[in-house]
């Protein structure tokens, strides 16, 4: 255990962790609890927290590019064929429904796959990567294709998954579609360049918008994705290369997530593993969140701008000018930042509560943020822990529903914390328990200058802090 | 005459027949316009004009080189140069043919396609095989923006993977315009001149968008103006647009089209 | 018309003219009445942003420190356990009553505040008070009909202030601040059925004193459903 631990914490901050092992995975889906992603070649990864996944899911058929979706009460997956009947780029989607997706469930069984769309092999269009969305009016729509061609978007029924009318080319020489739909926009989202060669591609998600979800897309040039068009959301990242085969996943209102794949992490022998990340919105255009860093913090509200703070005595600096003196006589020297051993003599011993201060750059203003990779996690993130620079002193969250500091790190529940990223660029800062109530409680401003906890409201800037990195 | 050079003589007359009957249905014409049928026409009007976007839609195409690459992920920057700057036929750089003209190449050989596995079938370490051919220049107007070389090349029954297609077209100016940018859109790799001067090199494993690359800015001068492209592919589609855009990434319009 | 007259007239009318003047210079200053009115024997209600307007203010207690950013946690806990006159903790103040602090009797005022906010500043100044480096110590009655749970009382002041509900302390603000509405909330309290008393001290140095309270529910939203009272003299 100490060593699979230890293993664990030897990978960059925020790689999902378990065996993530998966390639063009579906969007993730949430069943009883637990979360499912299908891949190309057949099966899945189940995770039971969204952090810590494993090989079990099951899907038959083979074939490439698999997509899920829950519709009512039961979950209709799409994969797609290519080349059949020695035909290039004669390729078929076949949708298959199931009560569940849990392959130890007594109601689990896929219905018999029915072919719904696909290509005919001497049209411009190879119909793999299929991918599926409900709008908001409850039409089913099925984007498809791949670089040979176009990409297109036909309308499905959402009772029987059968296309309704014909399809319509939306987008030019791009691959793993998948469509999504906010604030009256509908989004494509594709990837361009190679894909397949790990830690050498140069896949990348991009992504235009329209008014309908037959297109036109645009970039945010105006460019036509008919026309090659696309605004990236993400290429790599360090370590991690390749990004491709969106999925969303929405957490809860102002709560948003993305799934993926990097066709090479480097930290994991150059496999191709799947990913989370937060998923922001700015001026209608998806953004992605990058993964949270272990490391130093000021945790400031979005309410005031103000820091939180231990609740102790400011301790005035004692150097540099003063005033309204303009005294520019003598050297000009650096001065040291306050130091903790300057300040930690004045403070009591035992918890220390808190406040929200002016930012002065403090020791008492100082949080070190860090993953605690036995803890667990959630969907997009492990549990970390909050303790004041320089020492072991953490955040806990209390019975009386509030928060304070106690001296030493235990481990306990209400002293993990679990960190979003909202669709804002903010963050909710949540414990994992908060002592006597079942009640979902998070870290808000309930004044400028006083900290507590509370329910999480996602229009208001009480519920909201930044993250600020040392 | 002797019965054995009689005999020897229907033996002769029946071959030549024979051969001649073969080498007529080798050469035997295509119906281009019905090969090509919702890609191209054939070039009828004088001359063309570029269209609401600024795209040139008409060209000399000539059938494809064959040269065999089985991934694209070989197009660097180095591959691209050394592999188009390769001669294949005189003039290759300063022709400017005309609808049915030939041109007789040494090319890599590679075998008929195989529409039955993922790959195009490419020699497995053996040393590579070079065939002569004789492939045809062909004055087409192109039904779409771009100008899908893919489509060309199966139209056609030629070789579809593994290619280098020859592009040429004739820009026509009243005036001298300046400061425009060649502006072009390439599955895959490719270069481009204007004039004998080379603007643009596409390197990498790249999709035609629109305007992804663009040139320097340059001067298309009074009167005739000669735009070539070479464009090279391994699997899947191949194909480009091109038009020239001004300072304001706007269309350039003003000028007409011509094979010559 | 006699000259004498004229002048007189001249005379009077320069004297009409210099006392307008006079009493227009008079006008410019702040009028206590601008800032408060006495209480009422009826109940007041919080504003309609849950604001308390009605206090029983005591005369201010000198308070010698030289800058408000010494108004620290320590500061404020030696300056609160300290004894300034009888039965501080305790008293429900009667309008009009005397507090001795040393050898001084200081006086108690209830008062409505005509704006959301208690301007010490003004109220010393209106009774010929110092109103720098000065301590001022406010009392309110809060009555209930039933028990509201899970309010904060929330505040602000120029510059620090600590606040007791029901012998509590609830609020505490440090340091040098400015009047802020919701600067700073209590935890979770209840104001009880019946009778609650709301204690606190105000303290600054230089500048602006001037303090706002009102409680919020767990929305944020001002709480009102209350009445609040000062003991007057018996008529």
């Amino acid at each position: 255990m100490a060593t699979a631990i230890a293993a664990m914490m030897t990978i960059a901050a925020s790689a999902q962790i378990g065996s993530p092992y998966i390639h063009d995975p579906s969007t993730v889906v949430e069943c009883d609890g637990k979360y499912y992603t299908f891949g190309t070649g057949g099966g899945g990864l189940i995770s039971e927290d969204g952090w810590n996944w494993h090989s079990g899911g099951v899907r038959p058929g083979g074939g490439v590019a698999p997509d899920a979706i829950k519709i009512g009460d039961r979950y209709l997956v799409v994969y797609s064929t290519g080349g059949v009947q020695g035909v290039r780029y004669g390729s078929h989607v076949y949708a298959m429904w199931n009560k569940t997706l849990d392959p130890e469930s007594p109601d689990f069984g896929y219905t018999d796959p029915i072919d719904i769309a696909g290509s005919n092999g001497y049209e411009d269009c190879d119909g793999i990567d299929p991918g599926l969305m409900m709008g908001p009016d409850g039409r089913l729509w099925l984007v498809y294709g791949t670089y040979f061609g176009y990409l297109r978007v036909v309308e499905l029924d959402p009772a029987t998954a059968r296309a309704i009318g014909d399809p319509v080319n939306v987008a030019l020489s791009c691959e793993a579609g998948e469509m999504m739909y906010k604030d009256g926009w509908y989004y494509l989202l594709a990837t361009h360049g190679t894909c397949c060669s790990g830690v050498n591609s140069t896949y990348e998600i991009i992504v235009g918008r329209s008014k309908y979800p037959t297109g036109p897309y645009y970039d945010n040039l105006g460019r036509d994705m008919i026309h090659g068009g696309g605004r990236l959301l993400l290429a790599s990242e360090p370590r991690r290369i390749g990004a491709g085969h969106f999925g969303r996943f929405i957490v809860g209102d102002g709560i948003e997530k993305f799934s993926f794949h990097f066709e090479g992490d480097l930290d994991r022998s150059g496999r191709s593993v799947l990913a989370i990340r937060p998923l922001m919105w700015k001026d209608g255009w998806p953004v992605a969140g990058k993964p949270f860093e272990n490391g130093e913090y000021s945790i400031v509200s979005e309410r005031r701008g103000y820091s939180l703070e231990l609740a102790v005595n400011n301790v005035p600096m004692n150097t540099g000018a003063r005033g309204l003196s303009r005294n520019a006589d003598g050297p000009v020297v650096a001065l040291e930042d306050q130091k903790l051993s300057d300040v930690i003599g004045t403070w009591p011993e035992g918890n220390i509560d808190l406040r929200i201060g002016p930012e002065l750059f403090r020791p008492h203003q100082a949080w070190v943020i860090t993953e605690v990779p036995e803890a667990g996690g959630y969907i997009g993130g492990a549990y970390c822990k909050i303790t004041l620079a320089g020492t072991d002193r953490t955040l806990t969250a209390t019975a009386d529903r509030e928060i304070t500091t106690v001296p030493e790190f235990t481990g306990a529940p209400e002293q993990l914390w679990r960190i979003d990223q909202l669709t804002d660029g903010t963050y909710r800062i949540m414990p994992k328990l908060v002592p006597g109530t079942d009640q979902e409680l998070v870290l808000i401003s309930v004044a400028d200058s006083t900290p507590s906890l509370g329910v999480f409201d996602p229009d208001s800037d009480n519920s909201k802090w930044n993250l600020n990195k040392h | 005459m002797k019965i054995m050079n009689k005999i020897l003589l229907a033996v002769f007359l029946v071959t030549a027949a024979a051969a001649t009957g073969n080498a007529q249905k080798k050469n035997a014409k295509i119906d281009v316009a019905e090969a090509l049928k919702g890609y191209f026409k054939p070039v009828t009007t004088p001359y063309a004009t570029p269209d609401e976007k600024g795209f040139i839609r008409r060209w000399m195409m000539l059938e494809p080189i064959s040269k065999p690459n089985s991934t694209n992920r070989v197009f660097t920057d180095t591959y691209t140069r050394e592999n188009l700057s390769v001669e294949y036929f005189p003039g290759q750089y300063t022709v400017i043919p005309k609808d049915g003209d030939k041109v007789k190449v040494t090319m890599e050989y590679q075998p008929p396609v195989n529409l039955t596995s993922n790959r195009p079938a490419a020699p497995q370490g053996q040393q590579p095989k070079f065939v002569k051919a004789t492939l045809t220049w062909h004055a087409l107007d192109s039904d779409h923006f771009f100008v899908k070389l893919f489509r060309f090349a199966t139209g056609l029954d030629k070789d579809r993977y593994g290619v280098i297609f020859w592009t040429v077209t004739v820009i026509n100016c009243e005036e001298d315009i300046e400061n425009v940018r060649l502006a072009v859109g390439s599955n895959k790799a490719a270069r481009w001149w204007v004039n004998g001067e080379e603007l643009l090199l596409l390197a990498g494993d790249r999709h035609m968008g629109v305007d992804s690359a663009v040139s320097d800015r340059i001067t298309l001068h009074k009167g005739k103006n000669i735009l070539r492209g070479v464009t090279m592919n391994g699997p899947g589609m191949s194909e480009f647009c091109a038009r020239f855009i001004d300072d304001t990434g706007k269309p350039v319009r003003n000028f007409t089209i011509t094979c010559n | 018309m006699n000259r004498w007259v004229i002048k007189a007239l001249y005379l009077f009318t320069a004297c009409l003219l210099s006392l307008q003047a006079f009493a227009a210079g008079e006008g410019d200053k702040a009028q206590f009445s601008d800032y408060y009115t006495p209480a009422t024997a009826s109940p007041a209600t919080p504003d309609v942003e849950g604001f308390i307007r009605r206090w029983t203010i005591l005369e201010p207690i000198a308070k010698t420190f030289s800058s408000n950013s010494m108004l620290t946690d320590n500061f404020l806990s030696e300056a609160m356990a300290e004894t300034y006159f009888k039965d501080q903790y305790t008293v429900i103040p009667v309008d009009g009553s005397k507090a001795k602090v040393g050898k001084t009797n200081l006086v108690w005022h209830s008062l409505d505040s005509k704006l959301f906010f208690v301007n010490l500043l003004r109220f010393a100044e209106g009774y010929g008070k110092e109103y720098f480096q000065q301590m001022y110590w406010a009392v309110t009655i809060i009555d209930c009909e039933e028990d509201i749970e899970n309010v904060r009382l929330a505040g602000g002041a120029n510059s620090g202030a600590v606040w007791y509900l029901n012998d509590k302390e609830i609020l505490r603000l440090t340091n040098d601040r400015d009047l802020i509405v919701d600067d700073c909330a209590s935890q979770r309290v209840t104001l009880k059925k019946g009778r609650n008393i709301l204690r606190g001290a105000v303290l600054n140095g230089q500048g602006m004193a001037t303090f706002c309270l009102r409680f919020l529910d767990e929305q944020g939203e001002p709480v009102t459903g209350y009445t609040i009272s000062s003991l007057l003299k018996k008529r």
